[in-house]
């Protein structure tokens, strides 16, 4: 490999310092695996305006391989990682992102801003964020229609209904939403409850919608029971969602692997010489995603605190620690939501009384950060190329 | 020659420099070199292509992360990110282009992880003729395909 000796006196440029705007900045004929290197490190609105560069960088950009090592690349690193909350008013709901880092670290994070180019006119109020995958969002509306969109591209796709709105009434749904590694698919997955007079659930049906195939497909009953009703039951980890169950005394979630779309159980509590429980008397626990790992947060409404536990080591029981308690001693209802370790310090992101606070483990303390008034966390997403389409096609009219 | 622990590297026009061997094998190459001969880490190791100040600027990365990598209390990750950014921040472009190529050549991959994203910072505003300026790109589209792909995001321009 030939590498060009700049220390001769054949000099193809003069070598001013890089901070000197008025030198054409040169770098021709760099290895490929180079100019990936550089490319992956670029904002998604760069890698859309430098498709037309040349047709190799069209087909680079384009490329599966290239869209998942972007965003594999991205995820990794703090820095690039967004915050997207969700602010509310009497009709409608409005988006916000920011930096993470800048909101973390930065006295003055000034670069909160609103979402100016929403995936349609206005967002009803009652929307409800599944989750971040990969750069994308999936946004649920009214139990009934789902929305796939991708901030960084701005494209978005609104599923096709499976169920029609009159029907609703004898149903409740709950969707969530993850990301099918094996088969590169992201896919939304509704599970669909009928009820019987008492408004119990009887029976169960779920539906999986692929981005692939662009469709909903029946995969048959849930398993285990049924799934607990609201949002904040399910959590996706490993390939996997996630279910906290509707019986007050359940001891295990529900899990359908997306890849073979086939349906497990983890157990949620292991005992031994009575030192280590997650039996709790007066509330169910609620399932959610923990730096990266399956967790419960599990309120004592009487005591006002939080634990947080989190399966340190995916699928081994024994694995459940108890992170830490969270005391609030103020009302009744107050609750902190974490949903972010930032590094590995004492510090956790999350809501309280639907603003956003960092949670001081060491001193206990709650700082306010610079939020919007009514928000509620989205979730973290990083900028990625990832399309809610099956084909990418051109911005329809 | 080196003495024990050390390795001698050679650049393309004969400046030779003794480095710690731990030093040395940040880059994958050189490791890849004294794991399966071993009369490279007894002799001369030659860089090829890569000229003696640029070697010198190699071995100034690879001897701050590498002793980081030994002893965290005495570089911290604070201090190897100020020096990172000082790095980058003083190579004239000949220097980062050189380091870029010879970065890929050693699989430095640290190194070359942070020229890249040097580059990224410096072209992610320029235009599309610009890239192609700078990297020396031959537009091989028809002017009727340019505008079909700039059509699916015009806010990105």
């Amino acid at each position: 490999m030939e590498i060009k000796d700049s220390g001769g006196s054949d000099k193809e440029f003069p070598s001013p310092s890089t901070q000197n705007n008025s030198e054409p900045l040169i770098l021709p004929d760099l290895p490929f695996e180079v100019i990936i290197e550089i490319l992956l490190r670029l904002p998604v609105k760069s890698l859309l305006k430098f498709k037309c560069v040349s047709k190799s960088w069209l087909s680079l950009i384009s490329s599966p391989q290239f869209i998942k090592r972007q965003f594999s690349c991205f995820s990794t690193s703090e820095n690039k990682q967004k915050l997207l909350i969700v602010g509310w008013d009497e009709r409608n709901s409005y988006l916000k992102h920011c930096s993470l880092t800048s909101l973390l670290y930065d006295d003055q994070p000034t670069d909160i801003v609103e979402v100016d180019y929403l995936p349609m006119e206005r967002l009803s109020r009652y929307l409800i964020i599944l989750g971040c995958c990969n750069g994308l969002v999936c946004i649920e509306f009214m139990s009934i229609d789902v929305l796939l969109w991708n901030p960084a591209t701005r494209k978005s796709k609104m599923l096709p209904r499976f169920i029609s709105q009159l029907d609703l009434e004898d149903y409740y749904i709950t969707y969530s939403f993850g990301y099918d590694e094996m088969n590169d698919d992201y896919k939304v997955v509704a599970v669909v409850c009928s009820l019987d007079e008492d408004y119990n659930p009887s029976a169960s049906d779920v539906m999986v919608y692929s981005v692939k195939t662009e469709s909903w497909r029946n995969i048959g009953e849930f398993q285990g029971g049924f799934p607990k009703f609201g949002y904040l039951g399910r959590s996706f980890v490993n390939g996997k969602l996630h279910w906290a169950l509707e019986k007050a005394d359940c001891k295990s979630v529900v899990f359908l692997d997306l890849a073979t779309e086939t349906f497990g159980s983890l157990d949620l509590v292991e005992t031994h010489g009575g030192a280590m429980t997650m039996v709790y008397d007066f509330f169910r626990p609620e399932l959610t995603t923990f730096g990266g790992s399956l967790c419960l947060l599990c309120r004592s409404y009487r005591n006002s605190f939080t634990d947080v536990w989190v399966m340190k080591e995916y699928g081994v029981t024994k694995s459940w620690i108890k992170l830490l308690t969270i005391s609030i001693d103020d009302h009744l209802t107050n609750f902190f939501r974490p949903f972010y370790i930032p590094g590995n310090d004492s510090r956790f992101l999350g809501v309280l009384r639907n603003e956003l606070r960092l949670y001081d483990s060491k001193d206990g303390s709650f700082r306010l950060l610079p939020s919007p008034v009514n928000s509620r966390v989205a979730g973290v997403y990083v900028e990625s190329l990832v399309s809610p389409n099956s084909i990418d096609a051109p911005e329809r009219q | 020659m080196a003495s024990k622990g050390n390795l001698t590297l050679k650049s393309c026009n004969g400046k030779e420099f003794i480095v710690e061997e731990k030093v040395a094998v940040m880059s994958t190459t050189i490791k890849n070199m004294v794991d399966v001969d071993d009369s490279f880490a007894q002799g001369v190791i030659p860089i090829i292509g890569v000229d003696g100040k640029i070697l010198a600027k190699l071995i100034e990365y690879c001897k701050e992360h590498a002793e980081a990598d030994e002893d965290e209390e005495v570089k911290s990750e604070e201090y190897l990110k100020k020096f990172d950014e000082k790095f980058v921040d003083e190579l004239n472009l000949n220097d980062l282009y050189d380091l870029l190529k010879a970065s890929n050549y050693l699989e430095i991959t640290k190194l070359l992880n942070l020229l890249c994203q040097k580059v990224a910072s410096m072209i992610k505003g320029k235009k599309p003729e610009e890239i192609r300026r700078i990297f020396n790109i031959k537009n091989d589209f028809t002017p009727e395909e340019e505008e079909e792909i700039n059509r699916q995001n015009p806010w990105a321009f």
